[in-house]
């Protein structure tokens, strides 16, 4: 039942993407043919390129041809480079893939760790110097812009040091100083989320139960604390990864990544709105993949919901 | 008003976040003045200069002074972030408000949504929203805000929908207080303080995505320019010099921070309740006294608890000796705050973070607790104590197995291995008659029945051998039947294994039925002990005597009002000189205010603290 | 008959099996009627549907002859039967005083009194705090006065007693009692404590799993139970005090 409503949603969520990017051509101010064909075209180069592209059918038959195309996976060619779009995204794909990738490990390992600790420090009040330091820490991390964290940490470890390189992805270890510049900010912001959550799982009767027990703090919080935590570690976690995927953008330009959030930019930028449409849809498709695997491992996790599956 | 000032800077932000904003819009408003032609100059004679005294931040490629640039910019920033926000701000709190007040129904539909579009990066939403807006300044500002709607409407809604749930709305609702007067006068206030640092961290978020999108090239365009795009062209130069980039970046993270700290701040002066919050002290475990071997299985005397370090601290808890034999059960009564959970916390040792306590002898079974939080002291209290919480069906963790819950104790403690505690959990829950406890111990506490959860956080507590358990009003959260069974269990270990019980209760009629003994306790102190049955048919103390006088029961007279007992106790640190029971008390003489009653003994193995009571 | 008539009342919730089921209830005008029963007998759920809370999935509720609450029916309050909550601390804004409470009360009824707390035994000097200021007891005879300002003719009652200390608690139960004698009002009195029901009511009902097995003059009902039920109710009160 639930399953159901979700697919429901996530389908209607892309039909709604399907209609809001096919829109999105007409809404843009101008005359999208004038654009491409240049200013300087005749008006019979202008028709041509509108009947090339189907801009002169009605608007239903348009929206019917581009919605038949995007399920045979072709959004036509790039106005820029004239390429297929898909190609022109393929690459993208697996350089933010990868990024993303190696960023939400970063994120949920030390957000998660750094949560608990600061719940376990600060606990019913104790530290409050502490508390302090952890909230403006967090709030500064969060409010330096990535690119500003990223030139920096390319300046001290690429520039300086000379331990990583400055850009590209030609060496595996060329992904180390984006994924962390790319995790900071959601490291404070998941940090803050674990040690609230954490917080309130340790005002339950059932953590007290095992401190009475004596156990080694250790075994408290790693087997009584941290699962009953990981539902909202997950939450948060899917959508900092949902997030990655194309809100990288910044990072991806700093240290001249070729990934989707540069392509998008760039095709914005030209107004190449074949290849921004299929950004567009990608992206929602992987927020629907990712949404639906943190939804799974949620009902996984919690033995709740998993005993009512199976 | 002066209180909430006086919360404003009390919190350590706050001072410091309104000194920044301040700063910030001063420089926003002079800057443009003072050096708008400077900042636009163009020299190429002293294109990308390190810092002089005539460039303190040096020049950029177009050989504009950074510093002025960067101060100039103060205002489209600042400028474009407000507004980003404000329009965030205010579509969300439309929004919110409109998906807040519709049918439950109409409102998860209209939440899944708000999820699903959130997943959208709000940064790449904004780019997409410029595309359609026409090309300016303010567009990227108003893409950014409109982008960040969705997260304001959601926090708008996950506040309300809790507020609007609470029993005074439906009280309101009840008196006939229309909808928008529920939604401005009691949902609004309710949800401000979260709602102010909410809007606070959009505002500073706003500051940075605009910039972002400056820096991307899709903000603000040249010849205008603004922190963002100032970092753009200063990070193209970041080798040669730094400075033009890091300028724009510190100001940047400057305004961001103090966005998010002021929010901080006026979510303290919204909430009233916190103006009143106590002050913290310093952790210390217990301490001081010399200690007395003793046969009785727990032997408290002289236990003191405070509410914080140092002398000044309000005592919770004053000099209360506890004595519960092997096997014993004693009943603990009291009204709430009376200090008799803290007795028992003290005791266990798991007392929450200021409170502090000190005791002439705190012993278990002749071993002295107050000793450091060695090895020793915590496989003792791992093993002979046991605690049980308000609802006992709550002290299991709903993540894990039942097995590994019932065995921790006996293998973290008592050096089992895995089949020898397990075989010690499954004896411990036939004992208190769990069905197919092989079963049991697979299955995770949901999968139990209420009842069962309850027996089963009996079993756990005994799984040690405890000699001792404590009970903390076991079963204030429960009805007659749940209640019979809980108490039932207690009595049924305590004959079988000779557990000796402590059981912390305000209601006279709980411990009637179970205790062997009981302790009244009134303002932190001892007033009165001895068997239950003598103590319930023949209170000595005025106290205990109003308590029994005013508990209902099946027998109570009908034809004439309940003796109830005015008034309150006096709290922690308002407690005076002599008898604390004074301003309640019907039998109260000058001398009780003036010197406080001991606790004396008197037939029967009894004891009170009353001047009225004669020997 | 004047007064609030249940007939056949059935609720539950989305497509689950129903919380109460046809339950029959007369209250007539100033009578003190209790519910008891375990928790999740639905006593509480039936209190709530009376005020509007809770949808009705079948049966009716009337007052003085008028249909009040019935399934389709469009939910209004009625500012004659007012509801007291079992948590004090959540069933008052905490961001408004004692005072604008009272008074926001008192204008709906169009009553042109000044709020006081004279009537619920406080003094008058509470008037200017907030919630939080107050202590539970505190906070319940304040819940009362906002109740009696609408001038009902009907309070319910659910389990305002039972989160409060015993002597508390006494001072309560004899407040309840004295407004009953002085204003004339009717109580629907819900609990799962047998003696605070005897303690405040004439008439009682027994609801177990939803249903409403037993009902009848407390003397009777308790004096006498018929219902296995029942009688196990009265058992574990019993054993309690030997």
């Amino acid at each position: 039942m639930r399953i159901l409503s979700r697919l429901g949603t996530m389908a209607a969520l892309l039909a709604a993407l399907l209609v809001a990017s096919f829109l999105l051509l007409h809404l843009v101010p101008g005359d999208p043919a004038v654009r491409i064909a240049g200013l300087n075209a005749t008006p019979e180069q202008v028709a041509e390129v509108r009947h090339r592209l189907g801009l002169d059918l009605p608007l239903h038959r348009q929206f019917a041809e581009y919605v038949m195309d995007g399920l045979r996976l072709d959004f036509g060619r790039s106005f820029r480079t004239g390429e297929p779009v898909t190609d022109v995204i393929g690459g993208s794909l697996g350089v933010t893939l990868r990024l993303a990738a190696a960023g939400i490990t970063v994120t949920m390992l030390t957000g998660v760790a750094l949560g608990i600790a600061m719940a376990a420090l600060t606990r019913e009040g104790r530290r409050p110097g502490v508390e302090t330091a952890f909230t403006t820490g967090t709030s500064l991390v969060g409010a330096v812009p990535e690119y500003v964290t990223g030139a920096v940490l390319a300046l001290v470890f690429a520039v300086g040091l000379g331990w990583l390189p400055v850009a590209g992805l030609a060496d595996p270890a060329g992904l180390v100083l984006p994924a962390v510049a790319v995790s900071l900010a959601p490291v404070s912001v998941l940090a803050r989320v674990i040690r609230v959550e954490t917080l309130a799982v340790l005002a339950h009767d059932y953590v007290r139960t095992a401190r009475a027990k004596r156990l080694h703090p250790v075994i408290v919080y790693g087997r009584h604390v941290l699962p009953n935590a990981l539902t909202s570690a997950l939450t948060v976690g899917g959508l900092i990864f949902a997030g990655l995927l194309g809100g990288a953008v910044v990072i991806e330009n700093v240290f001249a990544l070729p990934g989707l959030g540069s392509q998008l930019v760039q095709s914005v930028m030209a107004r190449d709105y074949p290849v921004v449409q299929a950004v567009i849809m990608l992206l929602g498709a992987s927020i629907v993949v990712v949404n639906s695997c943190v939804d799974g491992a949620l009902r996984l996790l919690d033995p709740r919901t998993r005993a009512v599956s199976s | 008003m002066t209180a909430a000032l006086r919360a404003f800077r009390s919190t350590s932000a706050g001072p410091v976040a309104l000194a920044v904003l301040t700063l910030l819009a001063v420089v926003a408003v002079v800057a443009p003045i003072l050096w708008g032609e400077r900042a636009t100059a163009l020299n190429p004679a002293t294109a990308v200069l390190g810092p002089s005294a005539e460039h303190w931040l040096g020049t950029d490629r177009l050989g504009r002074d950074v510093l002025v640039r960067t101060l100039v910019a103060t205002r489209t920033s600042l400028g474009l972030g407000l507004l980003a926000a404000a329009v965030a701000a205010l579509a969300g709190l439309l929004l919110g408000g409109l998906v807040a007040v519709l049918s439950r129904r109409a409102r998860e539909a209209g939440l899944r949504v708000l999820d699903a579009v959130l997943a959208f990066p709000a940064i790449l939403v904004a780019i997409i929203v410029t595309l359609i807006l026409p090309e300016g300044t303010a567009s990227a500002a108003v893409a950014v805000g409109v982008a960040g709607a969705p997260a304001v409407a959601r926090i708008v809604v996950t506040l309300a929908t809790a507020v609007l749930a609470r029993d005074f709305v439906a009280a309101a609702w009840g008196l006939g207080v229309g909808r928008s007067r529920i939604l401005v006068r009691y949902v609004l206030p309710n949800i401000a303080d979260s709602l102010a640092v909410s809007l606070s961290v959009v505002a500073g978020a706003a500051l940075v995505v605009v910039s972002s999108l400056s820096f991307l090239g899709v903000g603000v365009q040249p010849p205008a320019f603004d922190w963002g795009g100032m970092l753009s062209q200063g990070v193209m130069d970041m080798y040669v010099t730094p400075l033009a980039a890091l300028a724009p970046a510190v100001m940047i993270a400057l305004a961001g921070l103090a966005f998010g700290l002021a929010g901080e701040a006026m979510a303290r002066v919204a909430n009233p309740s916190v103006w009143t919050a106590r002050r913290t002290g310093r952790h210390t475990a217990l301490a001081a006294g010399t200690g007395t071997e003793s046969d009785a299985l727990l032997d408290v005397k002289g236990l003191t608890v405070t509410a914080g370090a140092g002398p000044g601290a309000p005592a919770i808890v004053s000099g209360v000796d506890l004595r519960v034999g092997r096997g014993e059960i004693v009943g603990l009564v009291g009204e709430s705050g009376s200090g008799k959970s803290m007795t028992v916390l003290a005791v266990a040792r798991l007392l929450p973070y200021p409170v502090e306590s000190v005791a002439d002898a705190l012993t278990l079974d002749g071993h002295d607790l107050r000793a450091g939080p060695g090895e020793r002291v915590r496989r003792l209290l791992g093993t002979r104590l046991a605690l049980v919480f308000q609802n006992p069906a709550a002290c299991l963790n709903p993540a894990l197995r039942l097995e590994t819950q019932l065995t921790e104790v006996p293998r973290t403690h008592q050096g089992m291995n895995r089949a020898q505690a397990r075989e010690l959990a499954l004896a411990g829950l036939r004992q208190v008659r769990v069905p197919e406890p092989e079963r049991r111990l697979r299955q995770y506490p949901h999968e139990l029945s209420g009842g069962q959860r309850q027996r089963a956080t009996i079993a756990m507590a005994l799984a040690g051998r405890a000699g001792l358990l404590l009970a903390d009003e076991p079963t204030t959260a429960l009805d007659n039947t749940l209640r019979r069974a809980v108490l039932n269990l207690f009595r049924e270990a305590n004959a079988a294994s000779g557990t000796a019980i402590v059981l912390v209760s305000h209601d006279l009629s709980v411990v009637r039925g179970l205790c062997d003994r009981v302790v009244v306790m009134y303002a932190g102190r001892v007033v009165e002990e001895g068997p239950t049955r003598e103590v319930i048919a023949r209170p000595l103390h005025p106290y205990t005597q109003a308590l029994v006088g005013s508990t209902l029961t099946m027998t109570t007279p009908l034809d004439r009002p309940l003796p109830a007992l005015d008034g309150q106790p006096p709290r922690p640190g308002e407690r005076q000189e002599g008898c604390a029971f004074v301003p309640r008390c019907a039998r109260a003489e000058d001398r009780c205010a003036k010197e406080r009653p001991p606790l004396r003994a008197y037939p029967g193995a009894r004891r009170t603290a009353c001047w009225a009571v004669e020997a | 008959m004047n007064g609030l008539r249940l007939r056949g009342v059935t609720i539950r919730y989305g497509a689950g099996p129903s919380v109460v089921s046809d339950v029959d209830l007369d209250l007539p005008d100033g009578a003190a009627v209790g519910v008891v029963g375990e928790s999740g007998s639905g006593k509480s759920t039936l209190a709530r549907s009376v005020v509007g809370m809770v949808p009705l999935a079948a049966g009716e509720i009337t007052r003085d002859g008028r249909r009040l609450r019935a399934p389709g029916l469009r939910r209004v309050p009625d500012p004659g039967i007012q509801l007291v909550f079992q948590d004090p601390h959540g069933s008052l804004n905490p961001r408004m005083t004692v005072a604008a409470t009272l008074a926001e009360a008192a204008r709906l009824s169009g009553s042109p009194e000044r709020p006081s707390l004279e009537r619920v035994g406080l003094a008058d000097g509470l008037l200017r705090r907030y919630p939080h200021e107050l202590s539970g007891g505190q906070l319940q005879r304040v819940a009362i006065a906002r109740a009696l300002a609408a001038r009902p003719k009907l309070l319910i009652l659910d389990e305002v007693t039972s989160a409060l200390d015993v002597s508390v608690q006494a001072l309560i139960l004899n407040l309840l009692r004295d407004l009953r004698a002085d204003l004339g009002i009717g109580y629907l009195v819900i609990a799962h404590d047998l003696p605070v029901v005897r303690y405040l009511c004439d008439t009682v009902a027994v609801m177990h799993r939803g249903e409403c097995v037993e009902q009848g003059p407390c003397a009777d009902v308790l004096g006498a139970p018929s219902h296995p039920h029942t009688r196990a109710l009265l058992d574990a009160l019993n054993e309690e005090s030997p």
